[in-house]
């Protein structure tokens, strides 16, 4: 139900009632008023009517009696005498309709004589005897009571048919003379007159008018109640016998001598009606005027009618106000309405008008408006946070770009390697760009170096700052370094510019795949784990060193241990063990070496995924809240006597020299050095320099223009079972493998003469590689084995 | 590096350098081997004695002179070559095409 519908409904009834009592109580009132006011003049004019008519039938009687009198009075009694008084009174009396001096026939001289005296139509006055043998004056009762009791005696009404139908009573009095009654003097009074008189007065106030004589009989004009002017029976005697208790209580009110004012049903109209009597005291009748009341009370009526249309018309502007003020109240309401239907349609820029209205409408408004506003900014928020999300996604992506550049993605990583080493390298970042990395790197001298790495943060900048720290790393391993070298250095370029404040947890091994040999290095990393080939495992604990980038100067410490065959190096980082169950327990180190000791063994591969699904069983549905980084690096081939007691680590004469010929002499000397360091006889070292001397020569003679002060870089590294020389210039490459086949070692007086100190290389050296454009430059590396029946125990002799 | 040369019997021309013969020093030796044979010396004596090493660039010279003197119907002997250099020659295969005599005094 509309807000409209239910306020008409509930205001509306409230008012007609309102109105309604209003109305009925004015009603009431007014309508006590105009009867009260009737009641007093409706009495009053009766009474003075009665008073009139008191009046009249007063003066008659009086007149009458005066006639009597004089009559008395004569002397004697002449017709002429007599004739004269009726004439003269009737002269002077006109209320007088006729009178009659009308003697008992013997007591008189004047015997049977009855002169009447009567106005005739048009007032003239008109003779009759009423000594006609027809009349006979003497039979009426007007005659005879008078002289009955000597008094004076009033008539019923009655319709005279001598003087001309007309209705009159008559008062008659005793004419004393002499001391003798001798006639009756009379009046009459015509009541035709008196009837209309009192009917114009009633039919003013739109009733009835009529008297009752003292025996009962109704004068009026109302036919329904008295007939023709005067009822032939006694209204008491009708009423007697009626059962009409309306008619019962007129007639009782009819005798009541006081006057009255009653409201009371007309027995005869039945119409509710008001009753006015009062007395004629001289005669004994009653005056009587009954009227309906609705027509007594028309004024009040007229009131009711002028009042209710004024009432309704009254009520309708309050219901057209109401229409207005329910309109004023829904119409904003509509435009509310309007506003949602704006919002839910996404526009949320319209605005509602503040300053129209009530107050309460102005503030909704207001409030509305402030909340498409509120709505706006929102949408402006998460526009832009959104953009920002996308940048910060691009970011991510271009990380993870450089990740996956960064991330090795050829397995085996060192095919000519297979024989010697199985190594798999296994990452699954938490999010779309993790922090970690791993590297596997060919170094100078045959080693390889294996990188496992956890940068702090994300995003891009910790791409970035992984980057950094892996090209670092292979920069100075492929310089050569020592692995507690690389972290120095490392950690001291990374230091440098490091304002994000980022570090790096770094493993670093080194590995030699022919005997097995490993050097370790930690910069604050998570220790290893060793699976024996028999799957018993230890944690190998290196002196785990300050992660990288955190403090200048920062040292570590190399720890040395000898993979036998068969055995496995396990790397990670702390995503492996850190990984948390349903009832957040960490994966930690004793799952994970038993993950690698229950792992299948003698495949990288393999073992690094049986300690993945390790991993996964144990964390189940939990969110995986850091990378997970893994290296597997096995040991292959090899006797196990190679695992023996440990060697002695690689000991490493580096320098740069300038590419002058002046050098040689020194690198001469040097090479034998280590090679006779490294074990080999004289002769050997001998070879061994020869082939140094010439890939150095080479280098000196044409890697560089003329004139240019360029250097190179020779790098010895003496172990107890080889040499490994390589030389790194930073010239123009060139063809090396053509170079060193140009001679073949059959030498004939027509030979050209280059390719010779190659093919002396080749001879000499048990590994000869040459990488052009490595990030080092060109580098050879040579490698001398020192064999078995090199014993030292023979160079003595042949020294 | 010195390279002394000196004849015998007015047939072979000795040159003796005196030292490493390596891509340092090659030069003087080639330079005074160019020298002997632009003055018409047809039979030439390597005297290694003095030359404690010698490589691939040495060995170059040697051919050149061989090269040079093979037309005139000449020829290059080398006369004492210590064990690096003897080393260097067998492993080159260039004993297969150079004879190797203790000393000077057998040329004649």
């Amino acid at each position: 139900m509309s807000i409209k519908a239910r306020l008409l409904l509930v205001l509306i009834p409230a008012i007609l009632i309102l109105f309604g009592a209003l109305l009925l109580l004015s009603f009431r009132q007014s309508e006590h008023t105009v009867l009260t006011q009737i009641n007093r003049e409706s009495y009053e004019l009766a009474r003075a009517h009665a008073r009139e008519f008191d009046i009249l039938f007063e003066s008659s009687r009086q007149v009458a009696e005066g006639i009597a009198t004089s009559v008395g009075s004569m002397e004697t009694l002449t017709p002429e005498s007599v004739d004269l008084l009726l004439q003269g009174t009737f002269s002077r009396n006109p209320g007088i309709y006729g009178s009659t001096i009308s003697f008992v026939p013997d007591k008189t001289p004047l015997g049977r004589y009855a002169p009447y005296y009567c106005r005739a139509a048009g007032g003239d006055l008109k003779f009759q005897s009423l000594a006609d043998p027809a009349y006979d004056y003497t039979r009426w009762d007007w005659f005879r009571q008078p002289l009955a009791d000597g008094r004076g005696h009033w008539t019923e009404p009655y319709l005279d048919t001598g003087g001309g139908d007309i209705l009159m009573t008559t008062y008659a009095y005793p004419v004393w003379h002499k001391g003798e009654l001798v006639g009756v003097a009379t009046v009459d009074i015509a009541l035709t007159e008196l009837v209309d008189r009192l009917e114009r007065f009633a039919g003013r106030r739109g009733g009835q008018a009529f008297m009752v004589t003292e025996a009962g009989r109704l004068i009026g004009r109302s036919r329904q109640i008295v007939g023709l002017l005067v009822s032939q029976e006694s209204f008491w005697d009708i009423a007697e016998r009626s059962s009409d208790p309306h008619l019962k209580e007129l007639a009782l009110l009819l005798r009541d001598p006081e006057p009255n004012f009653v409201d009371m049903t007309d027995p005869y109209t039945r119409r509710p009606s008001l009753v006015i009597d009062a007395r004629i005291e001289s005669i004994g009748w009653t005056l009587a005027i009954i009227a309906p009341r609705d027509v007594v009370l028309q004024p009040l009526i007229q009131l009711r009618n002028t009042v209710i249309p004024i009432a309704v018309i009254i009520v309708g502007l309050i219901v057209v106000l109401l229409l207005a003020v329910s309109d004023s109240v829904t119409k904003p309401l509509a435009r509310f309405l309007g506003q949602t239907d704006n919002y839910s349609r996404g526009d949320f820029a319209e605005r509602l008008a503040e300053d129209k209205g009530p107050r309460e409408i102005r503030r909704l408004a207001g409030s509305f408006n402030r909340l498409g506003q509120a709505i706006l900014d929102q949408i402006e928020n998460v526009k832009t946070s959104t953009a920002q999300k996308e940048r910060y996604r691009q970011e991510l992506m271009i990380a993870a770009d450089i990740q996956r550049s960064i991330l090795p993605r050829q397995f085996p990583p060192f095919p000519e390697l297979q024989d010697r080493l199985d190594v798999y390298g296994y990452y699954r970042p938490a999010r779309e760009v993790g922090g970690d990395y791993f590297d596997f790197l060919r170094l100078p001298g045959g080693a390889v170096g294996f990188v496992v790495a956890d940068v702090s943060g994300k995003g891009a900048p910790a791409a970035f700052f992984m980057a950094m720290a892996r090209l670092l790393v292979r920069a100075m391993a492929g310089r050569g370094y020592s692995p507690a070298e690389i972290a120095r250095r490392a950690n001291h370029l990374l230091f440098e510019d490091n304002e994000a404040g980022l570090f790096v947890t770094l493993l670093y091994a080194e590995y030699h795949p022919a005997s097995g040999r490993t050097r370790l290095v930690s910069a604050g990393h998570n220790p290893p784990v060793l699976r024996r080939a028999d799957g018993r495992t230890e944690e190998i604990r290196p002196n785990p060193g300050i992660p990288l980038g955190v403090m200048p100067g920062a040292h570590y410490e190399v720890m040395e241990l000898t993979l036998a065959p068969g055995d496995t190096l396990v790397m990670y980082t702390d995503g492996v063990t850190d990984i948390q169950d349903a009832q957040e327990e960490d994966f930690g180190m004793t799952r994970l070496c038993d993950a690698a000791g229950a792992a299948p063994a003698g495949d990288a591969q393999a073992m690094a995924d049986a300690i993945v699904a390790a991993v996964s069983a144990f964390a189940g549905e939990q969110p995986q809240p850091d990378d997970i980084t893994l290296v597997t690096l096995i040991r292959r081939g090899g006797e196990a006597a190679a695992a023996g007691p440990e060697g002695r680590p690689e000991e490493v004469i580096q320098m740069v020299l300038p590419a002058r010929t002046g050098v040689l002499a020194r690198v001469a000397m040097m090479v034998e050095s280590a090679a006779r360091e490294a074990g080999f006889i004289r002769s050997e070292a001998e070879r061994i320099v020869l082939a140094v001397d010439e890939v150095v020569s080479n280098v000196i003679e044409h890697a560089y223009g003329p004139g240019t002060a360029e250097t190179f870089e020779l790098r010895l590294g003496t172990s107890d079972d080889a040499l490994r020389v390589t030389v790194t210039d930073y010239g123009q490459p060139f063809d090396f493998d053509a170079a060193s086949r140009r001679y073949d070692g059959h030498a004939t007086p027509d030979q050209p003469v280059g390719g010779i100190g190659l093919f002396l290389v080749r001879e000499v050296m048990d590994e000869v590689r040459y990488e052009p454009d490595t990030v080092d430059g060109n580098r050879v590396t040579l490698v001398k084995f020192r064999k078995a029946d090199d014993a030292p125990a023979t160079d003595e002799v042949q020294d | 590096m010195q390279v002394e040369v000196s004849s015998i019997g007015g047939k072979w021309t000795i040159l003796a350098p005196q030292g490493r013969v390596d891509a340092h020093t090659v030069d003087d030796f080639e330079t005074a081997v160019r020298k002997e044979l632009a003055a018409g010396a047809r039979w030439l004596a390597m005297d290694l004695a003095s030359v404690p090493y010698m490589n691939s660039a040495g060995l170059r010279v040697l051919l050149i002179a061989l090269k040079a003197v093979r037309p005139l119907d000449g020829g290059v002997v080398l006369v004492r070559p210590q064990p690096q250099v003897q080393e260097i020659l067998e492993i080159s295969g260039f004993m297969n095409i150079f004879s190797v005599v203790a000393d000077t005094d057998g040329l004649s």
